[in-house]
């Protein structure tokens, strides 16, 4: 092998760590993902548990009279105009 | 009486609830008396935002007369006060009155050097009556053509209200080509555009934990920017931090922590 020859390998395995290095440290970095599995973890906790509270509350939610609710404030604010 | 400004932007999605907790946190970390007023009242977002969506009482069982001011403003992240919206949908259908906002605005405006309103998207009568509530606005807008579009419509209307625009917030920016300029865009709203706040894979991380990005990653970009915008608007002087150098990062990540 010739002596320009190990030079390139050598200068080349050399680019491969500092590549390896960056890749890494990129990787651990606070901004390499924006959802992280902790991160995520903790969005899917928060959401399902407003999930939960939403459904629970949808159980005796009557529909029919929210409209009538909202028809009524339609009708008062016509009346003021 | 405190400055009573009303961040809307006519377009949903544009970052207001986000913009307007880590204002809020920043002028209260400068030291600053600050409520921040969640005024979508039907798609209230706020209390998420700042990790506060358990709090039993909210702005809507004030409006249905269930509850009295004082017992829906709690103290938030740095001390900023917060008078969140409720989640439920039940207190939705209660709180039909946000006409009351407005007397409600009288007695707030006393208790704080800053009253941020965050508007709901739309010309709604939700979103008329915070325009209404606020003496200034600033659109908080994104550099695209429907958010752009939208903001204008907003800043027209708020004029004939008397609101005063102060100007506009450019968020989630990424510099692309195909992205309007902040001159085309000052030239359109006819407002400067007082802050450009960066895309930030932060943001969404710190709105998981719901801890505003100021207080749960203030290095990063967008939250410069935040800390910036406050600075400006309470007119305090603020030097960011220094980004840190490539090579400290480099050793940072590999040998010295994880993440924050």
């Amino acid at each position: 092998m010739s002596l320009f020859t190990t030079i390139l390998v050598i200068f080349l395995l050399l680019m491969n760590i500092f590549l390896v290095i960056l890749y890494l440290s990129e990787k651990r970095s606070s901004r390499y993902v924006a959802y992280d599995e902790e991160s995520r973890s903790t969005l899917k906790r928060r959401v399902t548990h407003l999930k939960e509270e939403l459904e629970s509350e949808l159980v005796d939610f009557d529909i029919e009279e929210w409209e009538k609710a909202l028809e009524e404030s339609l009708e008062e604010e016509i009346k003021n105009l | 009486m405190g400055r009573s400004i009303v961040f809307a932007s006519g377009k949903g999605g544009t970052g207001k609830t986000t913009a307007i907790a880590n204002v809020g946190v920043a002028l209260a970390q400068f030291g600053k008396e600050v409520i921040v007023i969640d005024a979508d009242i039907t798609m209230a977002n706020l209390s998420l935002i700042l990790g506060m969506e358990d709090i039993p009482i909210t702005l809507h069982d004030v409006l249905s007369g269930e509850a009295e001011l004082n017992d829906a403003i709690y103290e938030g992240p740095a001390s900023v006060k917060v008078i969140p919206g409720g989640l439920s949908l039940e207190k939705i259908k209660k709180a039909k009155n946000p006409e009351r906002l407005k007397e409600l605005m009288r007695e707030i405006s006393s208790l704080a050097d800053f009253i941020l309103i965050d508007a709901p998207a739309g010309l709604e009568m939700t979103s008329i009556t915070a325009l209404l509530i606020g003496k200034e606005l600033i659109l908080v807008t994104n550099p695209e053509i429907s958010a752009i579009t939208d903001s204008l419509k907003t800043k027209l209307v708020a004029e004939k209200l008397g609101t005063l625009p102060l100007g506009a917030v450019l968020n989630r920016v990424t510099n692309e080509k195909t992205e309007l300029s902040k001159e085309d865009i000052e030239t359109i709203l006819d407002v400067p555009v007082l802050m450009i706040i960066p895309e930030d894979p932060e943001v969404k991380r710190a709105s998981a934990y719901g801890i505003p990005l100021v207080i749960k990653n203030p290095t990063s970009p967008a939250a410069i920017a935040y800390k910036q915008l406050a600075a400006k608007l309470a007119g305090i002087r603020y030097t960011p931090p220094r980004p840190e150098s490539p090579i400290k990062r480099v050793f940072k990540a590999l040998f010295g922590g994880g993440r924050r």
